[in-house]
This record gives C-alpha cells, sequence and structure tokens, in this order.
C-alpha cells in the first residue's frame, strides 16, 4: 500500500504546484503531506460516482463556454460537409441540413445556452432574494404586500409567465434570459422569506437588537451571510431549470436568432428531420439533458451537505 | 371552519385579482405602442410599413387612446363579464369564440395527463419504497429524474418518433380518436410524474419512521401491508398540497406538447398569440390559467381538512393555511 501511495521522483513536485500557490511556499511543503490530502479527495470521488461525473461534465461544459474555438472541430455557421452526413470520424455529431457541423455548434451552443440560464438565475437570486428577505425581516405590510404578489406570480405556470413577459420584452436570447429570470422570482422570495424568517428568531438576532443594531444593518450583517447557504442551493437547482426554461423557449422560436447556435433551437431545427438524420435533434439534447442533470446533482450534493 | 373557508376564499379571489391586474400591466409595460405591435404581427421589422388608420382602429377597439384608470377600470368590468374583445392574430375571431373552440381539446389532454401522472407517480413512489431488493428501489427511484431532467420537447420528440413513427402504435399528429390523445398525454405525465413519486417517497419515509407505524410492526405485520393501510392516507398528505403545482405543469406541458404534436387547444393558441403579440388573446389566457390555478389550490384547501383534520384544529391553528 505504502509503495503505492508514494509518488514517484518526476511527479513529486507536480501536484504540490498544482494545489499550493506557486513559489518557495509551495516548494517546502511535504508531497508527502499532498498526497495525504489528494487520496481522500480521491476516494471521494470514486465512492460518488455521480457527482465526480457532474463536476468532470460541468467542467467540460464550462470549456465549451470559455473557449469554444478550443474544442470545437469546425466552424459553427459554414457548411463543411454534406448536407445529413451521418455521425463519424470527421463529423462526431453528424452535419445539419445546410451542411454545418453539430458538434461544433453544439460546443459553441453552450455559451448562449448556459449563460443565458446563469443571468436568469442571477436574476431571481438578486431580485427575489433581496425581496424575500425584505418580507420576512420587515414583516408587516411590507411583508402582506410582497408575499401577496409572489402567490399572485405562482398561479401562471413559469413558461407561461415567461411567455407572456417575452410578449412585452420582444424575442431574442436576452430577453428570454430576463424572462425566464423574472419568473424565478416568486420561488425565490418563499425560500428567502423563509430563511430568514427562522434568522429572525434565532436568539443571536435578539442579541443584535438589545445591542442597537439598526434594521438595514441587521439585514446585511446577519441575515444575508447566513440565509446565503440555502438560497444558493435553491438558486443552484434552479439553474437546471433555468437551463431547460431557455432551451424551451429558443425551441418555440423565442429566443436565439437561427443562424446562432443555441441547443433548444438546434433541437427544433432538426426535429422534422429526425427519421432520417436523427443526430442534429439527439446530440443537442443528451448534451443539455446532461446538463441539467449534472447541475440537479452538484446542486443537491450541496444541499446534502449543508443540511448535515 | 367557516372562519377557515372564507378567509380561503377572501385570498383567492384577491389573487385572482391580482392576475387580472397583472394581465392588464403586462399590455401598459410594452415599450411602444401595442396596436402597432398587433398589426405589426409581431417582429418589429416591418413595424414602420404598418397602416395607421388600422393602428388606430386597433387602439381605439382596445381603449389604449383613453387615460390608464378608465382603461382599467373598464378592463375590470370586460373580464367580469368575460368580454375580451378581438383576437387579432385569429382572423378577428372574437376572443372568447376562439378559446371555447380549443379549450375543450385542451382540457381532455390535460385530465387525461393527470390520470396517468397520478398512476405512474403513485407506482414508482411505491416500487421505490416496497420493492424487495436495494437495487430495484434506487432503479425506480433513479428513473424518476429522467422526467425531472429530460425536457419536455426532447421527451415528445423520442416518443413520437419511437411510438408513432416506427412502431405506429399511436397517430403523429392531430386530434381526433382518442388514441391520439394517448401519446401526448403520456409526454406530459411523464414529465409530472418525477416530482409527485419524488414527493410521494419522501413522504412515504417519512411517516413510515412515525411512533404509530412502528407500533403496527411491532404487532407483527408485513411490510406492505403496513405501507398500504397505515402509512398511505397520512403520507398521501404533501402530494396533496403539490397538485396546484402539477397541474400548473400540465398546462405549460400542454402549450409545448400542442406545438410538437400539432394538436389544437389552448397551449398552442397562446403560443401563436406571443408570437404574433396578440395581446387581447394573451391577456385572457393568463387571466384562464391564473384562475384555473385559484380554483384547483382553492378545491384543494377547502378539501385538505376533510383528508387531514389537523389543519383547522386549535392545536394547529397557528400554521398558516395555503
Amino acid at each position: 500500500m505504502t509503495t503505492h501511495a508514494r509518488p514517484r521522483p518526476d511527479e513529486r513536485s507536480a501536484p504540490a504546484a498544482a494545489v499550493g500557490a506557486p513559489g518557495p511556499v509551495a516548494r517546502r511543503r511535504d508531497p508527502g503531506r499532498t498526497t495525504a490530502r489528494i487520496r481522500p479527495l480521491l476516494a471521494a470521488a470514486l465512492r460518488a460516482p455521480g457527482v465526480t461525473l457532474s463536476v468532470l461534465f460541468m467542467v467540460l461544459m464550462g470549456g465549451w463556454l470559455l473557449a469554444p474555438g478550443v474544442f470545437a472541430t469546425h466552424h459553427p455557421l459554414e457548411a463543411v460537409g454534406d448536407s445529413l452526413a451521418p455521425p463519424g470520424r470527421e463529423f462526431w455529431f453528424g452535419t445539419d441540413l445546410n451542411g454545418r457541423d453539430v458538434y461544433s455548434r453544439v460546443v459553441h451552443g453552450a455559451r448562449l445556452s448556459l449563460l443565458a440560464g446563469v443571468v436568469a438565475v442571477m436574476i431571481s437570486l438578486v431580485l427575489g432574494g433581496l425581496l424575500g428577505m425584505l418580507a420576512g425581516y420587515l414583516g408587516g405590510v411590507v411583508d402582506a404586500i410582497i408575499s401577496r404578489a409572489v402567490e399572485v406570480l405562482v398561479s401562471i405556470p413559469g413558461l407561461l409567465l415567461s411567455l407572456a413577459i417575452i410578449s412585452v420584452l420582444g424575442f431574442g436570447v436576452d430577453k428570454v434570459a430576463i424572462a425566464v429570470g423574472i419568473a424565478g422570482i416568486p420561488g425565490m422570495v418563499r425560500i428567502a422569506r423563509a430563511e430568514t424568517l427562522r434568522i429572525v428568531n434565532l436568539p443571536y438576532m435578539d442579541a443584535a437588537a438589545t445591542s442597537g443594531t439598526r434594521r438595514l444593518t441587521g439585514i446585511l450583517t446577519h441575515v444575508v451571510p447566513n440565509a446565503s447557504g440555502a438560497i444558493g442551493v435553491v438558486a443552484g437547482i434552479d439553474l437546471g431549470g433555468a437551463i431547460l426554461a431557455v432551451a424551451s423557449l429558443s425551441f418555440l422560436g423565442f429566443g436565439a436568432v437561427p443562424p446562432d447556435p443555441e441547443w433548444g433551437s438546434q433541437i427544433n431545427e432538426g426535429r422534422m428531420y429526425i427519421s432520417n438524420a436523427w443526430w442534429w435533434t439527439v446530440f443537442p439534447s443528451v448534451v443539455a439533458g446532461l446538463t441539467v442533470l449534472s447541475v440537479n446533482r452538484l446542486s443537491r450534493g450541496i444541499g446534502t451537505r449543508e443540511v448535515r | 371552519m367557516i372562519r377557515y373557508v372564507a378567509r380561503r376564499l377572501a385570498q383567492a379571489a384577491v389573487v385572482l385579482w391580482g392576475a387580472i391586474t397583472l394581465s392588464f400591466v403586462i399590455v401598459q409595460l410594452t415599450p411602444g405602442d401595442p396596436a402597432r405591435l398587433i398589426v405589426s404581427g409581431g417582429e418589429g421589422a416591418d413595424a414602420g410599413a404598418a397602416d395607421d388608420s388600422q393602428i388606430a382602429q386597433i387602439r381605439a377597439e382596445m381603449g389604449l387612446d383613453r387615460p390608464v384608470v378608465v382603461q382599467y377600470v373598464t378592463y375590470l368590468w370586460r373580464v367580469l363579464t368575460l368580454d375580451w374583445g378581438t383576437a387579432y392574430s385569429q382572423q378577428r375571431q372574437q376572443v372568447a369564440d376562439v378559446i371555447g373552440d380549443n379549450l375543450g381539446s385542451t382540457l381532455e389532454l390535460g385530465v387525461t395527463s393527470l390520470v396517468i401522472m397520478t398512476v405512474l407517480g403513485v407506482a414508482f413512489a411505491l416500487g421505490s419504497v416496497l420493492l424487495p431488493t436495494r437495487w430495484l428501489r434506487s432503479a425506480f427511484q433513479g428513473i424518476t429524474v429522467i422526467g425531472i431532467a429530460v425536457p419536455s420537447f426532447v421527451m415528445a420528440i423520442v416518443l413520437l418518433q419511437v411510438f408513432s413513427f416506427q412502431l405506429g402504435w399511436f397517430p403523429a399528429f392531430g386530434a381526433g380518436d382518442f388514441r391520439s390523445v394517448l401519446l401526448p398525454s403520456i409526454t406530459i405525465a411523464l414529465l409530472g410524474a418525477g416530482t409527485l413519486s419524488q414527493v410521494f417517497a419522501r413522504s412515504i419515509r417519512e411517516v413510515s419512521a412515525e411512533g404509530y407505524v412502528e407500533v403496527a410492526q411491532a404487532r407483527g405485520m408485513g411490510p406492505a401491508k403496513v405501507v398500504l393501510t397505515h402509512v398511505l392516507r397520512n403520507a398521501s398528505l404533501p402530494v396533496y398540497t403539490i397538485v396546484g403545482m402539477l397541474v400548473g405543469g400540465v398546462v405549460s406541458g400542454a402549450a409545448i406538447i400542442e406545438i410538437i404534436f400539432g394538436r389544437p387547444g389552448v397551449g398552442q393558441l397562446y403560443i401563436e398569440a406571443v408570437s404574433a403579440r396578440d395581446f387581447p388573446l394573451i391577456q385572457a389566457l393568463i387571466v384562464l390559467t391564473g384562475g384555473l390555478y385559484v380554483l384547483v389550490t382553492l378545491i384543494v384547501d377547502l378539501t385538505y381538512p376533510l383528508i387531514d383534520p389537523r389543519v383547522v384544529s386549535p392545536a394547529a391553528s397557528g400554521r398558516r393555511a395555503g
């Protein structure tokens, strides 16, 4: 066992540099201690293969998002092969009707699809979190108004609410992101309000109030940091739903403008050709589905750790 | 009990009023001229070419040329009398007529989906709790994730491809006999069944840990009999509270599913209305779905005490209803 665990001389400095900050401090660190820190991490990774695969997949998605040019094999907008060529060595996911490489379009599509989801969640997180904390902390009339407004918004299903907002804002991925974000506000308000109510009733809030902390200061210094854990977990779970919602709305034709690559619109473009070119629709669908699965798995994983 | 019912009715009325107001506000918030957008059919590209007299006519019909307060009061009155005005994207038919023509098809789809969803959700929840081996249980539990992570349109495309085009079991498009409603219903049902079964399974496990269940087990009842006779009733309460959400999911699902299956219905109508920015139709459908949700949650909340009397008992009166 020990011989396996001990790193070979040529590997010795590499993990230390990767983990610690570069420079003399990192180099002085005992390499044996670094492997001791990595080994439980590896063991944990093997014990939870779902989480590990999700992390790896999300890292890949991050790469597609930040540097699509590195991962793509062809130009996403130009015809590079025959029309509707099946998947193979040259075109990993096949080509579409216009002879464009489906794989490269999926890689480039990650940017619009994922960013729109992230922007949507940021909108619901910031606005919903703020309103929820205000409602929970101030109570009274403010709480009543915010809670009633949330009930009204909840009464209209999320997708239909997003569509209504799109009819106001107009079409485009940016507007789709805003619409999905607004539709996510009521859920976030509820969580933030409940969390705030829980925190407000804790003894240290009484202590803060007795020692003369003002209301707004109270929110900022006590409620925000303590509620952020639970709210963050919900935001993580919402991210999966937001990515789905963005894809759905793009699928319906309200999002990305046709030549631009985006998963939802790609799935829609290909669906009429599914009998003779299944790859055009199936690959973007699989990637979108795996993304949502990974995001959900990770946020649930973080969630259970928070609860424990 | 009477106070509970009265408070709940008042709450429902407030939410419904809120939904009506929201549908009014949406048109008011639209940047630019809603009448011009209606004429140009959504995309603002050819808005300049729109006929001014036509715009003026629509503006007058929708009352957009009057002060906001007057518009609001008139709007409330028109909603109460179900006078929704003209659906500009549907050959200028009356909104109420267009919705009336399409409502039946969506109701058929929605009710069938809910029935299938309930059967599947309960079956999977029971499976993930009662099956003899751990492996089978987690398989049943794992499958429910598919319903949550797979986009509805992907599910629809796959089912359509496999069961209509490859196997030919169901007609691919349109609405007609009962067989044509089955596949779209199954698609919608699969999406909600995941959530339903996860909530139900978790609740079964929680209730199973309670003292009275342990007593039943100690008396020598088998696990299946304990769950069926002692656990299910209490475990179904959390499921009952998400019925409103599930119905909302069915309505959302119907919009996308009707488009893919080429089924006429209110969902497809809504998408068309948004594409064409047909505001009177959008307003009517928002109030309709909001009203449906209010009605469903009202029924759930009013019948809830019949299943679980603890809700209105003095001991639990500190808990907020709804």
